[in-house]
């Protein structure tokens, strides 16, 4: 030992502070910011574009909803001035969710009517302490048509990992009559050309009458058409699917629940034994009206009805081809919590999941959340 | 004659493990700047290295050679404590001192210890000292979390001659945390603090300079299971505001924390009195990152930044056996965080202290020795967070005295006796005005033919101003020295 202590010389030691130098100079520092977080002002103009008047007009006392998933209790809410213009004063810096969800009245000349307006953007500050932004204002939801209006995926409260009461509510926005015959209902993986999971409507596709949906008409499709409520949780929680429209039935799974009373859609995947389960927090679902069954090469694009993405993760990288579905919905949606995903209105639609879609307390299946 | 020998190889026996005590292991946590605790013990006197951690003056500091065994136990009773503070603390550890001088060029020191540590009933916290950081992990369950690891401590001193030195002091930890109920969080710190430093020793002695380098790193790594939903995994932003973590089967965090410190000493002695100067700069960076381990998000950066300044003058009487001390300190420091997606600042804090401190050591024969001091320090914090605004301004004081009487029964048996009184302002999160502090403790050491066996006892008691209830802690710790 001594013999080794001795080694470690006078110019060792110097090399070791030069090395040690060297570490130190790796360091560094920073110069302290000059913005003070909570002191950002946002100035949102409201726009409304009305076809019928064939102008544009400014909205007054709407009210505007802003909230933020980067920091609990961080929702502000104020109305918008004559000008059709809110400001929101000395808030924190982060990205929002700006929300409209109102009604206004419309002066047709021989009468004065109201007429539901819902809006929805991300906001995404920039550097300035000030900004200016606008808000346009949509009347239903810009796309009209069969669309996935809820999903119901995370499951009830419990802790033996039970979501077998997961369910799909679709909606009928348009005005005119639509028809399930020979539709699929897919679980997408990370593009439109690879499908996971496929089940179809019974019926023709594209020219089947057999399944209308009506105009405004919800339809319930199960995983499983049962009263989990009652057979699981001794009436606590989850729900009771024996309301579904529609229930998920693999065939060639024989221990698949199958309510006779609800119809079935079907697996029509070769090889698939399992029933039609999704991601807790996270995936991609797909309704196309079936006139591609080809799954193995995925979906052809004029197929496709509704897509919607989902992911509990803010930072999710999105998954899916933007032209079925420009975002994804449910950041912060909790496994086993009993949350729902639903449309802001009834066929609220943008193709922006991010912007249609929020997370409700508790699953409304064949209605729409207050 | 004998007698007098053994007492004074005792006495500087006891010096030597005090050196190495107090300036030994910085914990799991790299501090800028270690704790004042040359203020709390006052068996012996201050020295250079006691007051400056310079490696380089260690052998400067004393000469002698030393190995000690203790193993030691604390029982704390929070029956006052903060929300996210846990209702009971054990502590077992297991440590060994060692210094031995090698040749007349050449010192090493070293220190190992093992620690064991419950946090028991633990609030909310997935942190060890939920507090004592910016950017807090929490869940939304209560358990208990056990904390179990080693810490190393590497000391070389090297002279050249009477006149050079250098040294260089290494500190090694790694800790392990384990919670005992879902989010069932796991804990891993590692930390490394490496000290080159250098001295100048006049040819008379009566004048030492010295320098040194600190580097610091510490890396804490937190894994949250997240299970059932009311399990739920937050990232405080100070103390008042906090981000939900997305949930997922697991969360992760990571806190990085690097620092430097760079020092300077000057002593003088001049008859018989000394006079020692200190100074420290320095800062620390910390990097927190939180989300899942394959996509981690920068939510945090926090710089500390801050100098600490120290004049001590000792005065020795009847050959150095006795001694008058007096302190001052000047301590300063400045945090500043900030949301490095959005570059704004989130939190900022700065705090300044004075203090002052005497003591009298005395050792007015061979049989006894006697020391009492007393310290105040005035206290200077302000304290904002801009998320949500939130201030706190204080200006307060603390103050202490302590006194430690030892005596030998026998010609192999020693026993001691200790106490302080105090009150003190607790950091604002405690929402308290101040805790009075009492503290007494007895030990009794006994010769034996294998070495010094001794047993020390202590009871320390905190109450707050406002309330019935209050910490007990106890602490019982057996050693052997040779």
């Amino acid at each position: 030992m001594n013999n080794i202590i001795n080694k470690i010389s006078f110019r060792n030691i110097i090399l070791l502070l030069l090395g040690l130098i060297l570490i130190i100079g790796c360091l560094d520092n920073k110069n302290m910011p000059s913005i003070y977080d909570g002191k950002m002002d946002i100035t949102f103009q409201v726009w409304y574009d009305i076809d019928s008047l064939n102008d544009e007009a400014k909205l007054s006392s709407i009210p505007v909803e802003i909230f933020t998933y980067a920091y609990e209790g961080c929702a502000y809410s104020d109305s918008t001035d004559s000008n059709g213009i809110v400001i929101f004063e000395d808030i924190p810096w982060s990205e929002y969710n700006v929300n409209i969800n109102s009604e206004i009245f419309v002066d047709y000349g021989t009468f004065i009517d109201t007429m539901p307006i819902v809006a929805a953007k991300i906001y995404n500050p920039d550097s300035s302490i000030n900004t200016i932004d606008t808000v346009n204002i949509l009347c239903g939801g810009s796309e009209k048509g069969l669309k996935i209006n809820e999903i119901y995926t995370v499951g009830p409260p419990n802790n033996f990992f039970y979501f077998y009461d997961q369910y799909f509510e679709l909606y009928n926005s348009s005005s005119e009559t639509k028809y399930l015959d020979g539709m699929v209902f897919c679980r997408m993986w990370t593009s439109i050309l690879e499908v996971t999971t496929i089940f179809q409507f019974p019926g023709e596709p594209l020219v089947g009458t057999e399944y209308p949906v009506e105009p405004g008409e919800f339809v319930v499709l199960a995983q499983d058409a049962y009263d989990h409520k009652d057979l699981i949780f001794n009436g606590k929680v989850s729900i009771d699917l024996t309301v579904a429209d529609w229930e998920f039935v693999n065939s060639a799974d024989y221990g698949d629940w199958n309510n006779p009373d609800v119809p079935n859609l079907d697996n029509i995947e070769v090889g698939h034994h399992l029933d039609f389960m999704v991601g807790l927090s996270a995936d991609v679902l797909i309704l196309a009206d079936g006139s591609d069954l080809n799954y193995l090469d995925g979906l052809d694009r004029e197929s496709v009805v509704d897509g919607v993405e989902y992911s509990s993760y803010s930072g999710h990288i999105k998954d899916i081809e933007s032209f079925v579905d420009r975002g994804f919905g449910g950041v912060g949606l909790q496994k086993y919590s009993g949350q729902s995903l639903e449309r802001k209105a009834p066929g609220f639609d943008t193709d922006n999941s991010t912007i249609d879609f929020e997370i409700i307390s508790a699953p409304t299946v064949g209605y729409q959340h207050e | 004659m004998k007698l007098i020998k053994i007492k004074n190889a005792k006495i500087v026996k006891i010096f030597i493990i005090f050196l190495i005590s107090i300036t030994g292991l910085y914990s799991f946590e790299n501090q800028l700047f270690s704790d004042d605790s040359k203020y709390n013990l006052f068996n012996s006197q201050i020295s250079l290295y006691s007051i400056s951690n310079n490696p380089a003056l260690f052998k400067i500091s004393f000469n002698e050679n030393l190995m000690k065994y203790s193993l030691t136990g604390i029982k704390i009773n929070n029956f006052f404590h903060r929300k996210y503070s846990p209702e009971k603390e054990q502590n077992i550890n297991f440590e060994v001192i060692t210094s031995k001088i090698l040749n007349n060029n050449s010192t090493i020191a070293s220190i190992i210890k093992y620690d064991q540590d419950y946090k028991l009933d633990m609030k909310h916290s997935l942190e060890k000292d939920f507090y004592g950081h910016y950017f807090s992990y929490s869940d939304t369950t209560t358990g208990n979390t056990e904390y179990s690891g080693p810490k190393l401590q590497f000391l070389y001193d090297y002279s050249i001659n009477d006149k050079v030195f250098f040294g260089i002091k290494g500190n090694y930890g790694v800790e392990q945390g384990l919670k005992d109920v879902y989010t069932q969080c796991e804990t891993i710190l590692r930390n490394l603090d490496v000290s080159f430093g250098a001295g100048l020793q006049s040819i008379d002695k009566s004048t030492v300079i010295g320098g040194y380098i600190r580097y610091l790193d510490r890396q804490a790594k937190y894994t949250a299971v997240k299970e059932f939903t009311d399990a739920l995994v937050r990232t405080y932003f100070g103390y008042n505001i906090f981000r939900p973590e997305n949930p997922r089967s697991s969360n992760h965090k990571t806190d990085n924390q690097k620092g430097i410190n760079y020092s300077l000493q000057f002593y003088k002695k001049v008859n018989n009195l000394k006079l020692i100067f200190n100074g420290n700069y320095g800062y620390t960076t910390n990097n927190i990152e939180t989300g899942s381990s394959s996509r981690p998000v920068n939510v945090a950066y926090w710089q500390r930044e801050g100098g600490k300044y120290s004049g001590d003058i000792i005065y020795n009487i009847n050959s150095g056996k006795s001694s008058f001390q007096f302190g001052y300190t000047y301590k300063k420091f400045e945090d500043w965080a900030e949301n490095p997606h959005y570059n704004t600042i989130v939190i900022t804090n700065k705090e300044t202290t004075h203090k002052f401190s005497s003591s009298l050591y005395l050792l007015p024969n061979m049989l006894t020795k006697f020391s009492v001091n007393g310290m105040i320090e005035m206290v200077d914090q302000n304290y904002n967070e801009y998320v949500k605004l939130f201030e706190y301004n204080s200006d307060h004081t603390n103050w202490k005295i302590d006194s430690r009487f030892e005596i030998f029964l026998t010609e192999s048996l020693n026993w001691s006796v200790n106490g302080a009184y105090g009150k003190f302002k607790p950091h604002f999160t405690w929402n308290i005005d101040y805790f009075n502090e009492i503290n007494i403790g007895s030990g009794i050491e006994r010769y034996f033919r294998f070495g010094y066996l001794k047993i020390d006892g202590m009871y320390k008691k905190y109450t707050p101003n406002t309330d019935d209830k209050e910490i007990n802690e106890y602490q019982i710790s057996l050693s052997l020295r040779r």
